[in-house]
């Protein structure tokens, strides 16, 4: 009879463990190291080989996103390839000097589109293929009296950012000497917000990719002053990208495009020290898709090549990348 | 004694035996049965506002198909006999008492009637309906032509929480999260006896956009700290104002009750998807709130197309451009079902071609693309939307058995199979969750069918003298 209790237990103890055992498989696993580096140079590489209708690079942007991310991920950027990207960029100039959407798209050109363009070529020591002074003409032909840069001839107005993209552009073409430096200078300071950071719209409230694109403007044009810096680095801190801001409630999504603008913003100042390095690897780390190790631009989206550069660069700031290719 | 511990060890053997059994083994399909029937939704995934206090681009509006067949000994025949059958449909997530006790579908009862004048969001018996007067349940109606096939348009589905893992969507308005993929149901009654012959379940798609999100964030760069919808349509309206029109739309008070809005876009800008093909206009009566910069005899509707002016001036417009997303040209989830949903979801997700995965603009192309075909001149139409054909070639029905409904792409528009009786997504599902998908609820019905998540191959759910290994189906139309 004894015996009969104790095999019975026995019987039972070891089915309620197996069953235990596939709860705990379920519900308990343990964390893993998310981010595969080799899916996610796969990933890029895989864009790079569009070529039938969505041919790549469909534009100027993902000529960059695809070839800086390739360099980061010290992935060899063949002779055709980059014989590919760099005729369809030079296909892209326009009688203008301006560079347009992409290749046999639109026939406007944009310094949005000419920046891309420039920073591509840039990276593959390609400068020289294009027209190098029809394209300093055409930005310096949009600049304003005011200092600004529009995007576009056909454009009313401009704004911190199209005036942004227009000093990074001849900050390429090293032909920033050909602007009034101060009044670009002056210029860019009427989007600052006392003791805070740079707005999108003049006299709103600051805003990450603001204060990155005025930063890195100002930085070119050698226009950063102490005070500007420290007051930067202060907003900087205080946003939530920093990682230092655990208890605040937005009624808005992060985003990794605001987090590389904030992370850029505080490199271009030698103040990334500030930041919780930790926390910024746990937000891009949360938005890897595993699925095709690229990256999504904010919770709950799929993969995109931009929020894929995006999450590279922060890990590559960070000093992440090397550590994170390492972990795999 | 002993007998009574015998049979509780008995007992309790069984029920953790059981258990370990219910957690491990895979559902197994329904009961088969000779009558068939194979629902879908149109689009794979259908868009609807949160929020309809002050703008509306898309109402809730969804549409369901669904085809009935008798397998025989032989041939199966393709049930259209109205006057022996009926089709039923439901959602099981969305009843009358679920929706109205929801805040924001309340929010569409109660500006619906100013969005669409004339419009009652509830029938005379007192029942939830949508703008075709379609109710969250009911029969669908038989459309004959070509082919016969079930159809119901316009439910007035909504995404619900529902307190469950399936409750995936993220809120763009910071609220909880809600399921986007509903159940439906559909079943095949035979009217005389009102016996049920055959049950199907199947994905009802419905989800916020991007468009809230992106809007908040642009409020906030124009001075909001934490917007509100109301200060985001504000700023939204300012803009459009920018434009060629010169009509700052939140400067419109439909409603006379001095607070913008709401206003619904296709009132200017024609939308095909609304079932209209002429702009109807601002309804007669609204009013100008002060600050606004033009005159009555300036609102106007647009010769562009909603699609047009929405996908033209986003992809194009230097201050998207260049405070916002310079990309926005592929990132269709900045405006599309991305938020947790990712309604792009089926078989090609999985697939490649020449090694890279296949994005929306691999079918659809870019917005510079389109943008510079001027494709979006003619939305929802076959002449613009992606073909099959493109990449599969041709043999494999498309353009066979053309449905002429007037709107939608040759997928929608085609039938094959068996003298083209059989709708393409009455085996293949939606699209954009075309089988098997990587969602697994798209898939439940063909693994109920076939035990299969492909698209429907197995000769046998349909034919009483073919085999059962699955395999590519004739496509075309003769006698198959």
């Amino acid at each position: 009879m004894k015996k009969f209790f104790a095999v019975l237990v026995l019987v039972l103890m070891s089915l309620s463990s197996f069953t235990s055992s596939i709860h705990a498989k379920q519900t308990t696993a343990e964390p893993q190291q998310k981010i595969d580096l080799a899916m996610t140079l796969k990933f890029i590489q895989g864009w790079s080989t569009r070529d039938k209708w969505d041919k790549f690079p469909e534009s100027p942007s993902f000529a960059y996103y695809n070839t800086y991310s390739l360099k980061a991920l010290n992935a060899e950027i063949g002779p055709e390839l980059r014989t590919k990207i760099v005729d369809a960029l030079k296909s892209c100039q326009m009688k203008d000097g301006g560079f347009s959407a992409g290749p046999g798209h639109g026939t406007e050109s944009n310094t949005i589109f000419t920046y891309y363009s420039l920073a591509t070529l840039d990276l593959l020591n390609a400068l020289d293929s294009i027209d190098r002074q029809q394209a300093i003409a055409y930005v310096r032909s949009l600049i304003q009296k005011d200092g600004s840069i529009k995007a576009k001839a056909a454009d009313a107005g401009a704004t911190l950012a199209t005036t942004y993209y227009g000093v990074a552009s001849l900050g390429l073409l090293h032909a920033l000497d050909t602007v009034d430096r101060k009044i670009v200078i002056n210029y860019i300071n009427t989007y600052r917000e006392d003791r805070k950071g740079y707005c999108l719209i003049q006299g709103k409230i600051s805003m990450p990719g603001a204060t990155f694109m005025a930063v890195k403007s100002l930085s070119l044009l050698n226009g950063l002053t102490p005070a500007v810096r420290t007051e930067v680095v202060d907003y900087l801190t205080r946003t939530r990208y920093s990682g230092r801001m655990k208890h605040n409630t937005y009624s808005t999504l992060p985003n990794m495009q605001d987090m590389v603008a904030v992370i850029e913003a505080l490199a271009e100042l030698s103040s990334l020290n500030v930041i919780n390095r930790h926390s910024v690897y746990q937000f891009v780390e949360s938005l890897y898709v595993p699925e095709n190790g690229g990256f999504g631009p904010e919770p709950g989206l799929g993969t995109t090549p931009p929020s894929t550069y995006y999450a590279l660069v922060c890990l590559e700031k960070i000093g992440e990348l090397g550590r994170t290719a390492g972990r795999k | 004694m002993k007998k009574k511990l015998i049979v509780f060890s008995v007992i309790a053997l069984t029920v953790v035996c059981s258990f370990v059994v219910a957690d491990a083994a895979p559902s197994k399909p329904a009961k088969t049965s000779n009558y068939k029937i194979m629902a879908s939704n149109d689009l794979g995934m259908h868009c609807v506002c949160p929020t309809f206090d002050f703008v509306m681009v898309l109402p809730p509006f969804n549409t369901f198909r669904a085809q009935a067949f008798l397998k025989g000994s032989e041939e199966p025949s393709l049930i259209s006999d109205t006057s022996r059958y009926r089709v039923a449909y439901s959602v099981l997530e969305n009843t009358d008492s679920i929706l109205k006790a929801d805040p924001r579908y309340q929010n569409w009862m109660k500006n619906s009637p100013k969005l669409f004048p004339g419009f009652n969001p509830v029938n005379s018996a007192g029942k939830i309906q949508g703008l075709t007067g379609a109710t969250l349940s009911g029969d669908m109606q038989l459309v004959a032509g070509s082919t016969a096939w079930w159809e119901v348009k316009g439910v007035p589905v909504f995404p619900v929480v529902t307190g469950t893992n399936t409750d995936i969507m993220i809120d763009p308005l910071g609220g909880p999260n809600r399921t986007p993929y509903l159940t439906g149901q559909v079943q095949l009654i035979d009217k005389t006896t009102n016996k049920v012959l055959a049950t199907s379940q199947f994905t009802v798609p419905v989800a916020n956009g991007g468009c809230c999100g992106c809007h908040l964030k642009l409020a906030e760069s124009y001075g909001y700290a934490n917007p509100t919808p109301l200060e985001s349509f504000q700023v939204m309206g300012k803009l459009h104002g920018q434009n060629s029109s010169g009509i700052d739309i939140s400067k419109l008070d439909v409603d006379g009750d001095g607070v913008p809005g709401p206003v619904r876009c296709s009132w200017c800008h024609v939308d095909p998807a609304m079932g209209e093909t002429v702009a109807p206009g601002v309804p007669a009566g609204y009013k100008i709130l002060p600050g606004a910069t033009f005159t009555s005899s300036q609102v106007k509707t647009s010769k562009y197309t909603f699609s047009d002016v929405l996908h033209r001036f986003h992809s194009q417009d230097s201050v998207v451009l260049s405070s916002y997303d310079p990309n926005i040209a592929k990132n269709c989830y900045d405006c599309h079902p991305g938020n947790g949903v990712n309604c792009y979801r089926d078989t090609h997700t999985t697939k490649t071609i020449n090694g890279h995965q296949i994005w929306c603009t691999d079918c659809h192309g870019d917005l510079n693309y389109r943008v510079a075909t001027h494709s979006m001149d003619q939305p929802w139409s076959d002449q613009t939307l992606p073909k099959c054909s493109n990449c599969h070639g041709t043999g494999y029905g498309e353009g066979n058995g053309w449905l002429n409904l007037g709107i939608f792409g040759s997928f929608l528009n085609s039938s094959g199979h068996h003298d083209n009786k059989v709708l393409c997504s009455t085996c293949h599902g939606s699209p954009h969750g075309l089988n098997p998908s990587t969602l697994a609820k798209d898939n439940q019905q063909n693994i109920n069918l076939q035990n299969d998540p492909r698209a429907i191959g197995n000769c046998s759910v349909c034919h009483g003298d073919q085999g059962s290994t699955w395999r590519v189906p004739p496509h075309s139309g003769g006698g198959d």
